[in-house]
């Protein structure tokens, strides 16, 4: 436990916590002290030696003795001084002797005005160069789309390496060569395959690792304009900043919030904003004119009447389809739109296809009946043993499996602090770690990024995964009822001795001797936390998971849980969608009851339903619609079919409510105004042209008790001031139309957030200013740091050390949930095994067709079970708008084991022609072992595409032996 | 190469009196005791045999008492660093014993000279010193270049094994021990400890940082002993000699003996085994027998590369740890390189900082990029394009690469004969840079004098 300690620093006594080295106890405090290798997630390892200060035994010292900072521990009376000549001349000299290779190319780097490497020179003093030698100089490697190398620019800090290697656990970038000549790149040129390397370009302190999607539409980091932004391509929300400059986003970069995010975002979430610039994003209002075949464009009003006039047409026959990918506001919009037209709350649908869509909403009734909530990324990382089941974290929350490694460190830390080592030695920590791990288990059905830190990962097919469960549920029962609470000591000691006895063959006695396994993991934790997730869409799988961590729960009250969902605001849908109104109810609707008009909001039907579906759809009910109204920023397939089409606002261009799946309302505010007639969605939804958004948040309020901190979540009433979206030094402003009109226009208004789109108002880098208002900075600066290190001087960042309150200004998210954690929770599991939770809903529920006992060995025998496998970005539909992310999606490809292989007679890398679900579809065949058996992993794409579902998931393998292959 | 004792060896055993020079008595030009025949023979594994005898502390006491000290240049007590190893039921039961063969450093040569004519005596040595600290596997950390040292140390462990001096149950014993050889890659850091350990694990050969210190926590996370050959070399002696015996061996402070090499240009360079203490004076003239003909000393590096210049007038100070440090020199490796007036001393300055910046192995700036700096400036003065401003900027560097600045003991060894020669030969440094070229290239070009 870290306590309070004095200490003096250059004469001035303060107080801090013992728990940080001094570097970071510095930059805490606000006082400017150089430094490279460092990194506040990373730890310290004192390679660069730049963060030198002089410490000093007593007050009588007055010689000292130079020490590095970072690797320094906090002790109670330390005088150190920053300012001893000995110290300032060290760190410039040092500087000098790391900039001796570097090539001085500031005006054409990227990385100009937002350097570390230029802070710190300046703020060390070297201003001469004095080195007589000739510069080194290296070739470049092609890294991908993504990042650019420039390795000359390099001054040898290895964050890149350590991050790259050391926190994601990557392996393709590495560290060569010795003495002034060691070269970081891969072994040889080629795309960098971690799914965290876009964070490369924030963690070099200089140039060489930069973000290649900036520098094709490159503008200084002083010109950017950019806004507190919330990531809207998974569920996780981590906390951005948008950066745009004249009505292009030109880049995402991290916001440091300690519960999400922290310092690092996936690369899905950092490149995906190219959709905002794209050649289909929608600029006027477009309606089909039926008579003269044509496509007309509207004016404002033109569209705004004509959506009126199909409005009142319809006479309340109207269905609507809500969207993940949007606000809460534009959803809440568009339900209040079939309010006030005579259409009710039935009419809205979710984004969603039914079943996930109740698993969403059971969750959350879960939640609120048993008073448990979602951990934070951070509470997670603090665990000591996950169990995740079903998900494939990698690809439905990367940052979330990116929090899941740095829990398997734990151990390790333990172990290190058992000798005296703080957790921040980080290269002490490692030597001490060496393969430790702290248990996680994976219970899926394949293609997990997490297999190298995994303890075991269980490959099986649904049925089994159930079995499994069940099994897990059981021997957690037998655990804790057998002595009231097991002991955790005997308990570990178990758990190492049968992790030892390899857990490998499937058969039934060795499952049970699996699920103790993990049982007995999961009991003999500290903090143990389960993950689920809504990709599983198995009813009694979900509820085992709820009822696995409840039993764990009542054990051990610092358990914890999350549910993964599938898109940004998913949880919201489920809130405010009635229940199971999903796509198949849409369907049934549409079937049932044609409406007159159908309302489609930033959604496209043709990426949520079968292609089959979609054709049925497009030809069997589109015909019987009157109008089709589409509100979308893009072109899609569905928008191609609508009979007016109105162009939506970009996340980037609107301000808007997400709430994430650890049910955190957080506010995304817009970074640039909509350009031509773009508006944000819920403004064609509303009554008139201005639109009244603190209303529109009343509605939501009023919606649901869970969303009842939306007002407060949102821009402070009471504040008398604007923030500044753009810096005091941008240029141009005047010019940049010149081209087009020499005319000065003012810059758009913003009437309903606490930002202006210029640079007029309270520069954000006044941060104190802007904490005292509750408002976010809009970007990092900090006096003499102009780079995104200034995140590190954040005082609010490092005063708290445990405290997961917020940080960086306040975001203002507000948890949807009570304080849950600390409730007693209530006892809902009987020891007589037959929980309260099951029994009623495992009935009721009609999709229940999982069931253990139903494969058969002949079916087992003669079949294979179609399972999907989600690639990172093709999962997600705006990657394919974003011309970077297209080149790395991964082809169709179906995986088998080597023993299907062998029944098929099939090659790796060969192309099959293979008939499923009476479609036709082209896959690549690879092999592996991680293929549950009897079944084939198809990429998810193609599954969804083909209409697969767990129902429908079999294929003979006498059908596939009759596929073709192409060379 | 198993030789059948010839009747004049034999009676050369356990009855013969302690030895003067233990670690060389196995060396003579006949007695071929590479072989285990040999070595036991001539008394050999006998100090193993009694260490075996005893339990672990008993060993650690024997050691202790003796007073020895590290060989490989820092001359920590050996016996305190076993001690800091953590023992008992809570510890790990796997520990490491490593032997540190990666001898590199400028002048030094006797590891060499220990590894290639008694690789049993290390084998032995390190099965002591597994036995006092309870390590359960062995490495001998071997420099790649040492070829014969290589077969013969491979042979002999192949020959242990056959007749359980190494693997379970050593000697009908309770005490079970398995060694490796592993030839190093090639890398002068590797001599440092840890990073010798990154290098064992197949990781970057980079300094770890410290605390843990091996003791604790070392090779894969485990406590862990790097000793140095010599070090290991003197323990079957102790063992049998005792303690008593090894501390009167010393003829200043530190007890035992050392070996000691001379280079340069010396009449008769080479090692011999000698008392600690020995003046160097004595070394060079009776040993080397003295300066070659037409060559005076100008000064010496009296423990290898790393180590600061000492002047003529050092000359009668004994080798000893402490005795060197106090004339702000160290002991090193206790192989003396020989400086001689017709040779140009910034030139050697600039052969050895050559030498330390390509051996750095990148992990921190003064070193990484500091050295290198210095080597360019050496260069512009030996070129005769040197500047008074370079002077400083040397002096700066000095100050710069200073132990606790930098992450390892490497770049301080560096720069301490570069310090110490700004201090001692200024008036060569100025010369360099008023002439603008190097005086002694002149004199080479003068056909004055000439060096092979």
């Amino acid at each position: 436990m870290s306590k309070l300690v004095t200490i003096t620093i250059d004469g001035c006594d303060y107080q801090v916590s013992d728990d940080k080295n001094l570097l970071e106890t510095c930059l805490g405090l606000g006082l400017d002290l150089s430094y490279f290798c460092w990194h506040p997630a990373l730890g310290s390892v004192g390679s660069c030696r730049q963060c030198a200060v002089m410490l000093y035994q007593d007050a009588s010292d007055t010689r000292g003795r130079l020490n590095m900072a970072c690797t320094t521990p906090v002790t109670d009376r330390m005088i150190v001084s920053l300012d001893a000549e000995q110290a300032s001349e060290f760190r410039a000299t040092n500087i000098e002797a790391l900039m001796t290779n570097h090539p001085h190319d500031c005006p054409v780097c990227e990385e100009g005005g937002d350097c570390h490497l230029q802070d710190m020179t300046l703020m060390s003093g070297h201003v001469t160069r004095r080195y007589p030698g000739e510069k080194r100089t290296h070739h470049n490697q092609f890294l991908g789309p993504l990042i650019n190398h420039e390795m000359n620019r390099c001054i040898g800090c290895y964050r890149c390496v350590r991050f790259y290697r050391d926190y994601c656990d990557g392996d393709d970038l590495n560290v060569f060569g010795s003495k002034n000549q060691i070269y970081f790149g891969r072994a040889q040129p080629g795309v960098l395959t971690s799914h965290f390397s876009g964070n490369l370009a924030e963690v070099c302190p200089t140039g060489v690792f930069t973000d290649k999607t900036f520098s094709e539409h490159y503008c200084r980091k002083w010109d950017l304009q950019s806004s507190p932004s919330i990531c809207e391509h998974c569920a996780v929300g981590c906390h951005t900043y948008t950066g745009s400059y004249h009505h292009k986003v030109r880049k995402i970069s991290n916001r440091f919030n300690r519960e999400t995010n922290g310092d690092f975002l996936c690369d899905k979430g950092r490149f995906s904003y190219q959709y905002a610039n794209s050649e289909q994003r929608l600029t006027v209002p477009l309606m089909r004119n039926q008579l003269l075949q044509q496509t007309d464009v509207l004016s404002d009003q033109q569209a705004t009447e004509t959506f009126k006039r199909y409005l009142n047409l319809a006479q309340g026959n109207i269905v609507a389809l809500g969207s993940s990918r949007t606000s809460i506001e534009n959803n809440s919009a568009l339900i209040r739109l079939l309010q006030r037209n005579g259409a009710t709350d039935g009419d809205f649908f979710a984004d969603s296809p039914d079943l996930p869509l109740k698993l969403s909403q059971q969750q959350l009734t879960y939640y609120q009946q048993h008073d448990f909530s979602p951990c934070s990324l951070f509470e997670l990382e603090a665990a000591d043993c996950a169990l995740v089941i079903g998900e494939d974290l990698s690809t439905s929350a990367p940052r979330l499996a990116l929090s899941l490694r740095q829990m398997t460190r734990n151990a390790g830390k333990l172990k290190a602090q058992a000798m005296a080592i703080a957790p921040w030695q980080d290269q002490a920590l490692r030597n001490i770690t060496q393969q430790l791990k702290s248990p996680l288990f994976i219970i899926s059905h394949g293609g997990s990024a997490l297999d190298d830190i995994a303890q075991v990962h269980h490959y099986l097919p649904l049925a089994q995964q159930l079995t499994l469960l069940q099994q897990i549920k059981q021997q957690l029962l037998l655990l804790t009822s057998d002595n009231g609470a097991a002991e955790p000591d005997s308990a570990r000691a178990n758990i190492t001795n049968s992790i030892n006895n390899k857990l490998s063959s499937n058969n039934e006695a060795d499952k049970t001797s699996q699920a103790q396994v993990i049982a007995t993991a999961l009991l003999a934790a500290q903090c143990p936390v389960i993950i689920g997730g809504n990709n599983v869409s198995s009813w009694p799988i979900h509820q085992l998971l709820n009822e696995i961590y409840l039993i764990v729960a009542t054990h051990n009250h610092h358990s914890l849980f999350h549910y993964v969902l599938p898109q940004a605001n998913s949880m919201a849908l489920a809130i405010l969608a009635n229940e199971a109104q999903g796509l198949d109810a849409l369907l049934q609707r549409l079937r049932s009851r044609p409406p007159q008009l159908l309302i489609i909001l930033e959604a496209d039907l043709q990426w949520l339903y079968s292609q089959q579906q979609f054709n049925n759809i497009v030809e069997q009910y589109f015909e019987s619609i009157s109008h089709i109204v589409v509100i979308d920023h893009l072109i899609t397939a569905t928008a191609e079919l609508a009979d007016l089409i109105l162009p939506g606002a970009a996340t980037s261009e609107q301000q808007g409510c997400w709430l994430n799946s650890q049910g955190k309302l957080q506010l995304s505010t817009a970074s640039l105004a909509p350009n031509k007639q773009r508006r944000p969605s819920w403004l064609w939804c509303s009554n008139n042209h201005s639109g009244d958004y603190l209303e529109l948040l009343q509605w939501c309020r009023d919606k649901s008790p869970l969303l009842s901190s939306i007002v407060d979540c949102q821009h402070q009433q009471d504040c008398q001031f604007k923030v500044a979206r753009q810096s005091f030094r941008a240029s141009g402003r005047t010019a940049i139309n010149a081209g087009i009109d020499v005319k000065e226009y003012p810059p758009p208004v913003d009437l309903w957030s606490n930002y202006q789109f210029s640079m007029e108002g309270v520069a954000s880098f006044r941060q104190q200013h802007c904490d005292d208002h509750g408002i976010c900075t809009t970007y990092l600066w900090q006096p003499k740091w102009n780079s995104n290190q200034a995140s590190n001087k954040d005082t609010a960042r490092c005063s708290s050390g445990n405290n997961s309150s917020d940080s960086n200004g306040s975001n203002r998210s507000c948890s949807i949930f009570t304080s849950a954690s600390l409730a007693p929770l209530t006892p809902l599991v009987k020891t007589d095994s037959s929980p309260s939770i099951t029994a009623k809903d495992h009935d009721k529920d009609p999709t229940n067709t999982v069931n253990p006992t139903e494969n058969t060995d002949s079916t087992q025998r003669n079949n294979l079970t179609i399972l999907p496998l989600a690639a990172f970005y093709n999962s997600n539909e705006l990657s394919f708008y974003c011309p970077s992310l297209v080149s790395l999606m991964s082809d169709t490809v179906i995986i088998i084991t080597t023993q299907t292989a062998k029944l098929l007679d099939w090659q790796v890398g060969k192309l099959y022609q293979v008939l499923l679900n009476t479609q036709q579809v082209s896959a690549q065949c690879q092999i592996s072992e991680h293929c549950p058996p009897h079944s084939l992993l198809l990429s998810a794409t193609a599954y969804r595409l083909l209409g697969l579902s767990p129902d429908n998931c079999l294929v003979s393998i006498a059908q596939l032996q009759g596929a073709t292959h192409e060379q | 190469m198993t030789n059948k004792p010839s009747a004049n060896i034999a009676k050369n055993t356990l009855q013969v009196e302690p030895p003067t020079k233990p670690m060389t008595r196995f060396i003579d030009g006949t007695l071929n005791c590479w072989s285990l025949t040999n070595y036991q023979v001539h008394g050999g594994y006998q100090g193993l045999f009694v260490a075996l005898s005893l339990t672990a502390s008993e060993v650690l006491e024997q050691v202790k008492n003796s007073g020895l000290r590290g060989r490989g240049g820092a001359g920590f007590p050996t016996g305190l660093k076993w001690s800091f190893m953590p023992q008992g039921p809570q510890t790990p039961t796997q520990k490491y014993l490593i032997v540190n063969a990666d001898e590199m450093e400028p002048g030094a040569f006797k590891d060499r000279y220990l590894l290639e004519n008694t690789p049993h005596q290390i084998i032995e040595g390190l099965l002591i010193a597994a036995k006092a600290v309870n390590a359960t596997k062995g490495y001998i950390f071997i420099r790649g270049d040492y070829y014969l040292a290589i077969s013969r140390l491979q042979h002999a462990i192949v020959q242990c094994q056959a007749n359980h001096l190494l693997g379970p149950n050593i000697n009908g014993s309770d005490f079970s021990f398995e060694l490796e050889l592993h030839t190093s890659a090639g890398r002068y850091i590797c001599g440092e400890e840890t990073a010798l350990i990154n290098s064992l694990e197949g990781k970057r050969a980079i300094p770890r940082a410290k605390p843990p210190f091996p003791q604790v926590a070392g090779l894969w996370g485990k406590p862990t002993i790097v000793n140095n050959v010599e070090t290991i070399c003197n323990l079957p002696h102790i063992l049998l000699f005792g303690s008593q015996w090894y501390q009167q061996l010393g003829r200043h402070q530190d007890t035992g003996t050392k070996l000691f090499g001379v280079s340069g240009r010396v009449n008769n360079p080479g090692l011999w085994e000698l008392p600690m203490g020995t003046p160097i004076r004595e070394i060079i003239e009776q040993h080397a027998n003295g300066m070659a003909p037409g060559y005076q000393l100008k000064a010496v590096l009296p423990g290898g590369g790393s180590t600061d210049f000492l002047l003529p007038h050092h000359l009668d100070t004994p080798m000893d740890y402490d005795a060197i440090g106090k004339i702000h020199s160290r002991m090193g490796t206790g192989t003396i390189t020989v400086l001689d007036d017709k040779f140009c001393p910034i030139k050697l300055v600039l052969n050895l900082i050559a030498f330390f910046a390509q051996e750095s192995c990148g992990w921190c700036t003064p070193c990484r990029d500091g050295l290198p700096w210095a080597q360019a400036l050496l260069e512009k003065i030996e070129r005769g394009n040197g500047e008074p401003s370079d002077l400083e900027q040397l002096i700066a560097i000095c100050r710069f690469a200073a132990p606790g600045n930098t992450f390892c003991a490497l770049a301080p060894g560096a720069v301490e004969p570069l310090q110490s020669a700004l201090h001692f030969f200024l008036d060569d440094f100025n010369q360099h840079i008023t002439e603008h070229c190097c005086p002694y290239d002149h004199q080479f070009f003068n056909g004055a004098a000439r060096h092979e």
